[in-house]
């Protein structure tokens, strides 16, 4: 995966974060996801403007591990993500942000 | 149990209002149903309409005696998905997750979902109704096959919501249960109690047609030529009963339901008797003149039939429904002129008589049985040639014969009649995709999906055409608008299954394949259940033909 690539989440989920974990209304599959803190933070980063170098080093920085092992973390469940089409391409215009608050 | 608190009338969206002579306070004079005037009937067409009708009523905490070849308990969502989202922590999360509720997915507000199959579970949520007697016909408890398959669509029920409907148990005759916690009793008319209280009285006009209860509910419901009970006789037997009432509703059930047009007056004529049991004797008349006409048509004794419609419009010339019976009965005598002209004076009279659900085409149709289903369609457009829809069903009966000519011919026909139907376009564009006229097909489809109608089946085909012309992402765009739009068929699910592999994502290939064969493995399993019903028929069928040799 290109380091220097920006993802979007995927307009299907609705989604909020409670008590630090992101829970995800999946419309399509009709299903409910929840994420644990780190793949939250992943979540909520993957906004269309940032690129996956920027949130590795994000990671990298706030929970404290090395940039290897964020990096790992990052790619691995940015390719899941991209699996289930839970990420896309950014269109033109970068998406807002869909957190309900 | 949880209720909801019932909304103002102002928000109600339905066709449904109460006339000003009807009171809304939840209080009302009761009536001896069948012997003395009900001042409080409202009529709808669709059932759902009774629902609307209590709410604007006021009425709350009753007794529903619910009269109809039908259940009309569907199961409505709960919970809205999207409100998960405003929980205010992960345990609340976690006990709503427990609670095997059924979730709104579909992204329409739940009173959006109401509609005429279901609408007494809003009526027991809201606590409107407490307890509701479905008094099914007759027929439906005559043998001990048709009395399980009452209690088998009872436990099919029960697979979807399993908390919600519970106790299922025959008693001295009459099958009972648990709503949500609330009594539901399932019995024929002879077998309903004696009501200490005021009941509220809810008719389908489909109970007086239907008298077999079908193993496939509803879906392929046949429908008998002549009423098996007439609504003098029911009634009569409501009066037997002694059931007071202050408040009936009667729902035609003609469009999308059961009851066919021949005999949509059926409703009316029960209007009447219950706000006037001492009907005049002239209006008695034309009912036993009309009921005897039917008879007489539905089987074969033309000259009767038509002596017996002449008396009775004599009595009453401004009878829609004798006109439209007698436009069929000239038509079936091969009287052109005379058919159309009983037909426009019908429609002129009630401009209902000119619907899609004019003639069982659309029933025929849905049971596969195309030559009866064009001969309806053709008997139509005989009387009305600018029938659009029948124009459309006789082109869905040569698509369905694979006669694709014929049926784009037929579909440009209706197009021309009345230009922006989805059902039309959608139509049109199938039978493109036959002469592989990708284009047209394209232009045909987009117009059936902007049409709102159908929009799940033109984006299916849309998807095909793509995938037919190497439009690989667009394919795989409206195959997924069409799962959006909940178009679940096993075509959809192998189509994206192939579309991924073809992407080299193999995890949604793989589930969109496992999609598809767990749709074909009920498709099966429905298929064997149907076999052994059928044969179960058939064995006690014989069984009952040696005890009487």
């Amino acid at each position: 995966m290109q380091l220097d690539k920006c993802l979007a989440r995927s307009e299907r989920f609705a989604w909020r974060v409670i008590e630090d974990e992101a829970v995800l209304v999946d419309r399509d599959e009709e299903e409910v996801l929840r994420l644990n803190l780190i793949a939250t933070e992943i979540w909520q980063a993957l906004d269309g403007s940032r690129s996956i170098a920027e949130i590795i080093d994000q990671i990298h920085q706030r929970f404290d591990v090395d940039r290897k092992t964020a990096e790992n973390d990052v790619l691995q469940f940015v390719k899941e993500l991209v699996k289930r089409e839970m990420v896309e391409e950014p269109t033109a215009a970068v998406r807002e942000p869909r957190e309900r608050r | 149990m949880m209720r909801e608190v019932a909304s103002a009338p102002s928000s109600l969206s339905s066709s449904v209002s109460l006339g000003d002579q009807d009171r809304r306070d939840g209080t009302r004079e009761a009536a001896l149903v069948g012997a003395e005037p009900i001042k409080n009937l409202v009529l709808m067409e669709d059932h759902d309409g009774a629902y609307y009708a209590w709410k604007q009523a006021g009425l709350r905490d009753r007794v529903a005696v619910h009269i109809d070849a039908h259940i009309d308990f569907g199961w409505l969502p709960e919970r809205d998905l999207e409100a998960l989202l405003n929980l205010g922590t992960l345990q609340e999360l976690e006990n709503q997750s427990s609670a095997d509720s059924l979730w709104n997915f579909t992204g329409r507000p739940r009173d959006k979902l109401i509609n005429l199959g279901n609408y007494l579970n809003p009526a027991l949520r809201e606590g409107i109704l407490r307890s509701v007697y479905w008094v099914a016909p007759d027929g439906f408890f005559a043998t001990r096959g048709r009395r399980d398959q009452l209690e088998a669509m009872l436990h099919d029920m029960r697979k979807a919501n399993p908390r919600a409907l519970q106790q299922i148990a025959w008693s001295n005759g009459v099958l009972q249960a648990e709503l949500y916690g609330m009594p539901l009793t399932i019995c024929p008319l002879s077998q309903i109690p004696r009501f200490e209280e005021v009941i509220l009285l809810d008719i389908d006009t489909d109970f007086l047609i239907i008298n077999s209860v079908s193993p496939a509910y509803p879906n392929h419901d046949h429908p008998d030529p002549t009423p098996w009970t007439w609504p003098d006789e029911l009634v009569e037997r409501l009066r037997e009963r002694r059931l007071r009432s202050d408040f009936v509703t009667i729902a035609y059930s003609v469009e999308g339901g059961y009851t066919p047009l021949d005999y949509k007056y059926l409703a009316d004529d029960l209007a009447s008797l219950l706000r006037e049991p001492d009907l005049p004797v002239a209006e008695r008349r034309l009912m036993s003149l009309k009921r005897e006409a039917a008879c007489a048509h539905d089987t074969g004794k033309f000259a009767e039939a038509r002596e017996t419609y002449e008396r009775a419009l004599a009595l009453n010339p401004d009878d829609a429904s004798v006109h439209y019976r007698l436009a069929q009965l000239a038509y079936e005598q091969g009287q052109g002129n005379e058919a159309r002209r009983h037909y426009a004076q019908a429609v002129t009279l009630d401009p209902t008589y000119r619907t899609e659900y004019n003639s069982l085409g659309p029933v025929y149709l849905s049971l596969g049985q195309f030559t009866q289903a064009a001969a309806e369609y053709r008997k139509i457009i005989a009387l009305d040639p600018q029938h659009a829809c029948a124009h459309r069903g006789l082109a869905d009966v040569s698509a369905g014969q694979g006669r694709w000519d014929e049926a784009l011919a037929h579909y440009r026909r209706a197009s021309e009649l009345r230009p922006g139907d989805g059902w039309t376009h959608l139509g049109l564009g199938r039978a493109h995709v036959q002469f592989r006229n990708w284009a047209s097909a394209e232009t045909e489809l987009m117009e059936a999906v902007r049409s709102k109608d159908c929009e799940g089946a033109a984006q299916y085909w849309l998807g095909y055409v793509y995938a037919k012309q190497r439009r690989w992402d667009k394919a795989l765009e409206s195959y997924k608008a069409a799962r959006r739009c909940r178009f679940r068929r096993r075509g959809l699910y192998l189509a994206l299954g192939h579309l991924y592999l073809r992407k080299g994502n193999l995890y949604q290939a793989t589930r969109h394949y496992g999609k598809a064969a767990r749709l074909l493995a009920a498709a099966l399993r429905y298929r064997v259940r149907r076999l052994r019903e059928s044969a179960r028929r058939m064995l006690t069928t014989i069984r009952r033909g040696h005890a009487t040799r």
